[in-house]
């Protein structure tokens, strides 16, 4: 299996870090700290300076809040992956939209990658990616609304209707003219999904990494890590990375992070006791 | 009649599939190449020990080195032959002098160390007696003595750790009382194990 982002291309032992840039000022995480476009863009300098291999912005925090329109988003987006772009020429960028205009207008600025976190609500969105012919990165929400919490929601089996949904839009995307070395499938940990259903995609990742697609993970301190350790938020890092480590184990092969050095080691750590990547430097006992 | 003796280190890290992103040995094994590659065409006898701690099925390391510098400087071994590394003199010297009657020039090399308990940190830990025993060995060559070379000895050697004192005695013996000079003699311990590269001739300094 191989996958191309912008210009590169990867196998199946790729294990890319994909590093969050939110120009947004009030992302549960960050809280706003990259809102100034200065800031998002030295976060940029220093998330390519710790390794990551690709950014993905967004103008638009996943939770509810107030209701942020196409022009307002791309006001905080279309300018700020120009800049980057010029900066940076060789690196891949994902923009975080749902919405098709949105794309569109980043593409043309140089964007790479569309992250469209919410399940494919705007069906226009891979006719863009195949316009501009950059990748697309599928997600499972079951079906809900942008911007809207899980609430209720039980599946007979989760993971086959990930498995059914994200087959179906990979597919369709590929039958709109995207190509299929760049379609990625993202389970959406939390996205229309309580803890139990996160938790059970983590465990049964392998039948999302064995259907022939790109499986991006986004798991960075997230609510289902929260719920199985008692952490809030700011208290999630040691459970992110176990989670981490478990996905690369079953195959992942994008990880969207807050936190790139840590996550780089890890998933370097695993790399090497898979056997797809040497150890660092090796003299114990070969001297 | 031996024309030259080369010595080179003995290390697992020498062995590429040993070889992490960074390459440790890599260094080291260019410099012995390097001091290889001026043997292309002539008729090299591989002078190996056996290893210390055998666990595997796999030729000795000092076999396997031996032959990968030479593949990788193009030069081609004519023959090995390969010592216990615990060697007695005796046998030592038999090997030799077969190799020093045999007919036609010879080129020896010799895969061998000094100790490997030359500090805190060495796979042996610190030995006190390591550094000087080390000094023989290095002042030997560096003079090209061979009788210097046949008196190291062989029960402190194995205290030591020490992966070189047969094959060095070996081809001590085989140069018999012919006079040598040496070329090169270089002495390293990155990692607290004696490594030797050096390159003796036949004729008189």
């Amino acid at each position: 299996m191989r996958f191309r982002l912008g210009r590169r291309e990867y196998d199946e032992n790729a294990r890319l870090v994909m590093a969050i840039v939110n120009r947004t000022p009030d992302s549960f995480y960050d809280k706003g700290l990259t809102w100034a476009e200065d800031a998002a863009l030295d976060r940029v300098r220093q998330v390519v300076a710790e390794g990551a291999d690709l950014v993905d912005i967004g103008g638009i925090k996943a939770a509810p809040g107030v209701e942020i329109d196409a022009a307002e988003e791309m006001r905080r987006v279309v300018g700020f992956v120009e800049t980057v772009r010029s900066e940076f020429p060789d690196l891949v960028i994902s923009v975080d939209t749902w919405r098709s205009e949105v794309a569109r207008a980043v593409c043309a600025a140089g964007a790479d990658l569309i992250n469209d976190a919410w399940g494919g609500a705007d069906p226009a969105l891979p006719e863009v990616a195949a316009e501009f012919g950059v990748a697309l990165v599928c997600t499972h929400t079951g079906g809900v609304t942008p911007r809207t919490r899980p609430h209720r929601i039980e599946y007979d089996d989760v993971v086959a209707d990930v498995v059914r949904s994200l087959t179906e839009q990979a597919e369709r995307a590929v039958s709109l003219g995207v190509e299929r070395e760049r379609v990625l499938i993202d389970p959406a940990h939390d996205f229309g999904k309580n803890s139990w259903h996160s938790l059970e995609v983590t465990r049964r990742l392998d039948e999302l990494t064995g259907l022939g697609w790109p499986v991006l993970v986004s798991l960075s301190n997230k609510d289902f890590v929260g719920e199985a350790l008692g952490r809030a938020v700011g208290e999630r890092l040691l459970g992110t990375l176990a989670t981490t480590a478990v996905s690369a184990w079953l195959g992942a092969h994008v990880y969207r992070v807050h936190e790139v050095t840590e996550t780089r080691e890890v998933l370097d750590m695993v790399s090497v006791i898979a056997g797809t990547l040497p150890p660092m430097r090796t003299t114990r006992g070969l001297a | 009649m031996i024309e030259t003796v080369t010595v080179v280190p003995s290390a697992l890290l020498l062995l590429p599939e040993y070889a992490g992103r960074d390459d440790a040995g890599a260094d080291l094994r260019g410099a012995a190449v390097e001091l290889l590659r001026d043997l292309a065409g002539r008729s090299v006898v591989l002078v190996v020990g056996g290893d210390r701690e055998p666990r595997s099925t796999k030729p000795a390391v000092g076999r396997r080195v031996g032959q990968l510098l030479l593949r990788l400087a193009g030069v081609a071994a004519a023959d090995v032959v390969e010592v216990p590394w615990d060697a007695p003199l005796e046998v030592c010297r038999t090997l030799g002098e077969a190799l020093a009657a045999a007919p036609g020039e010879l080129d020896l090399l010799v895969v061998a160390d000094g100790s490997a308990r030359r500090g805190e940190k060495a796979p042996g830990h610190l030995d006190e007696r390591a550094l000087p025993f080390d000094e023989g060995l290095v002042a030997a060559l560096a003079s090209a003595d061979a009788a210097g070379l046949l008196a190291l000895d062989p029960a402190l050697a194995a205290d030591l750790l020490v992966q070189g004192r047969a094959p060095l005695q070996v081809a001590a013996a085989a140069m018999g009382g012919a006079a040598y000079r040496p070329v090169r003699v270089e002495a390293s311990d990155p990692f607290g194990v004696l490594y030797v590269l050096a390159r003796l001739e036949r004729g008189g300094s």
